[in-house]
């Protein structure tokens, strides 16, 4: 496979994301949400900033490998205790797109959202999703990665602190050109990210800082031994293009 | 007629694994709701799966769960009909879409359990292979042997119906010359608590429209569609619409807004007049709220004589299973011709305007949309039709 499409801006956070305060989200909701729903709402802020992009009418591509898990860990230990008080608010924030459901009811956005798990192509398949969006629909396009460590007593997986990375895709100049192929099989040679959402924030800086080339999409991942596949992204810069 | 043709199909959930018999079961009074297939401290009943269900293969059994077996039951009879299309386009030229709310969550569920919350947990406990939603996708991957795009959608109760959406999207951007959609989730003890606690899970099997009605009951299922633009098949997925309500995590907006934009933007997709629809199979979950707003929208969509029924009484509610199911569910109805009844619904709510069916009829036109709304504001409409 192999599709384009053009950045017209990315924004990038990671750290400790508790004591964000997304300007997008009013202190009503800012309350309600998890770490790493700020840090979403934080990034998409930052790049509407950014590129003028509008929260309130594009579509938003977000994709998680591991989504709210840390609100879902909580929200287990009162479920699997037969006296346990289970949260209302915890539940409906336990969900995977509870990010982006709150980033629509904050900015009015009725455009539609989806969000996807894809593992290690976490990242390569929000991409491959949007551009596929840009192909078939009529306007740009918003993709947000993120995820947080996933918290024990679970096994350690997820970014070491919360990662979250959004760019604003159109399906023509101006902007970065980035074209997304595979799946491919590895190569060795290959840099490749501990996360999807790490992979997502390479991309950030490659874009930010105009620096053309190959970028591999695809995280290391838990099936990597059976083979397994990448996907890349060649990125590339119009000298005319404003930086 | 335009659209995708789905030439293989398949489902399981409390109607069984079997086409045939589900789609049946769909026309008789019986209610195949039962206690949930785990103690817990709940008076409910849910559309459980009956058993025995398929273990996966000896080169999957680390993948191994209640999860991976529902899966299993669904996916497997589509194997053949993926070969083909692998054959015909390339193997990485079929990509995989799955619509999952919860993943394998009972497995953590009872892994946290049997460790009293302390590392290290069981032996047997895999989380990126019976929990994470990549242990889903990679499992059903090596099931079907797809070697092109996969991914998960996970935007709850709307999970399936969007991942039918993003496959037909896939095929119509070249991204993939074939897709297997679909969509599979378990029962577990966070979804039974979680909705016990928001005070909408019913006690009683749900009466979706009607005037006693009084919450939802849950249900698991897996059910998956072949979308291959080459086949030749009389059922097509002709178009799917989302939108967001912008109102609240947890309720639908009352006014129907979010869930009329969906149905209208799936019938744009799909290039019809409302006319041409003659069947909704609705969300109809057996809330107040959800059945008030969405037969409100239905009505300003499609007007008030349109039919309506909810299956949900005779599945239970699948959260991300249900949109892919009850397109598989409309499917059989369209071949037959016939939709049917809204099991449960009477007496039917007076304030409910839209046409809730009280006993089956034809499908004239032969094309139906299914809704699913879910948290977030999260809504799909997928449009689906019979070549004349």
């Amino acid at each position: 496979m192999t599709i384009e499409c053009y950045v017209r801006g990315a924004a990038a956070f990671e750290g400790d994301a508790r004591t964000l305060r997304p300007a997008i989200l009013p202190p009503m909701l800012r309350r309600r949400t998890s770490p790493l729903s700020r840090a979403v709402a934080e990034v998409l802020g930052r790049l509407a900033d950014a590129t003028g992009a509008d929260l309130g009418r594009l579509p938003i591509v977000h994709a998680t490998s591991h989504g709210e898990i840390a609100v879902t860990v909580a929200l287990l230990a009162a479920v699997l205790d037969p006296d346990g008080d289970v949260s209302p608010t915890r539940f409906h924030n336990s969900v995977h797109n509870t990010a982006c459901g709150y980033v629509s009811i904050a900015c009015g956005n009725r455009a539609g959202h989806t969000t996807l798990a894809a593992g290690p192509d976490t990242a390569a398949m929000a991409l491959v999703e949007a551009a596929a969006r840009l192909a078939t629909g009529d306007g740009d396009v918003l993709v947000v990665c993120a995820d947080e460590p996933v918290p024990p007593p679970l096994p350690p997986r997820g970014p070491a602190a919360v990662t979250a990375a959004a760019f604003h895709l159109a399906a023509a100049r101006p902007g970065a050109r980035l074209v997304l192929e595979g799946p491919a099989a590895p190569d060795p040679r290959d840099a490749r990210a501990g996360t999807p959402a790490e992979a997502a924030a390479a991309l950030t800086h490659a874009i930010t800082s105009r620096r053309p080339g190959p970028v591999v999409l695809s995280s290391l991942g838990p099936f990597d031994g059976d083979g397994g596949h990448v996907y890349r992204a060649a990125l590339s810069f119009d000298p005319t293009d404003p930086p | 007629m335009g659209g995708v043709p789905i030439p293989a199909m398949h489902a399981a959930s409390a109607l069984g694994a079997s086409l045939e018999a589900a789609h049946r079961a769909l026309f008789d009074d019986d209610r195949p709701l039962g206690p949930p297939p785990f103690e817990i401290p709940l008076r409910t009943v849910c559309g459980v799966v009956p058993g025995p269900l398929p273990a996966p293969p000896p080169s999957l059994r680390a993948f191994d769960g209640r999860q991976a077996r529902i899966a299993l039951a669904a996916a497997e009879p589509l194997v053949g009909a993926v070969a083909r299309a692998a054959t015909r386009y390339g193997a990485d030229r079929v990509g995989l879409v799955v619509g999952s709310s919860t993943g394998g969550v009972r497995a953590t569920e009872r892994a946290l359990q049997e460790a009293d919350f302390e590392p290290p947990l069981p032996a047997w406990f895999d989380y990126d292979r019976m929990h994470a939603m990549h242990g889903t996708l990679e499992f059903l991957r090596r099931v079907l042997g797809v070697r092109g795009p996969a991914t998960v959608v996970s935007t709850a109760c709307s999970s399936s119906g969007k991942a039918l959406g993003t496959a037909k999207r896939w095929i119509e951007a070249g991204v993939a010359d074939a897709v297997v959609a679909g969509g599979v989730d378990s029962l577990c003890a966070l979804t039974l608590r979680g909705f016990a606690a928001l005070g909408v899970l019913s006690g009683r099997p749900c009466r979706p429209f009607s005037a006693e009605r009084d919450g939802i009951n849950l249900g698991e299922a897996a059910a998956f569609v072949l979308l291959d633009p080459g086949a030749d098949a009389p059922v097509r997925l002709l178009g799917v619409g989302e939108s967001s309500d912008a109102h609240h995590m947890s309720a639908p907006d009352p006014s129907g807004a979010g869930a009329a934009a969906a149905m209208r933007a799936a019938l744009d997709d799909a290039g019809i007049e409302p006319g041409a629809v003659g069947y909704v199979n609705a969300h109809g979950t057996g809330t107040t709220q959800n059945d008030d707003a969405e037969a409100r929208a239905v009505v300003e969509v499609l007007g008030p004589t349109v039919p309506v029924s909810s299956t949900k009484a005779k599945t239970g509610h699948t959260l991300g299973a249900a949109g892919a199911l009850e397109a598989v569910l409309t499917l059989l109805c369209l071949q037959d011709g016939r939709y049917p009844p809204s099991l449960g619904a009477e007496p039917i709510d007076g304030a409910i305007e839209c046409a809730v069916a009280r006993a089956p009829g034809p499908i004239d036109p032969p094309v139906a949309i299914s809704n699913s709304f879910a948290f977030g504001g999260s809504n799909v409409a997928v449009v689906l039709g019979r070549a004349p």
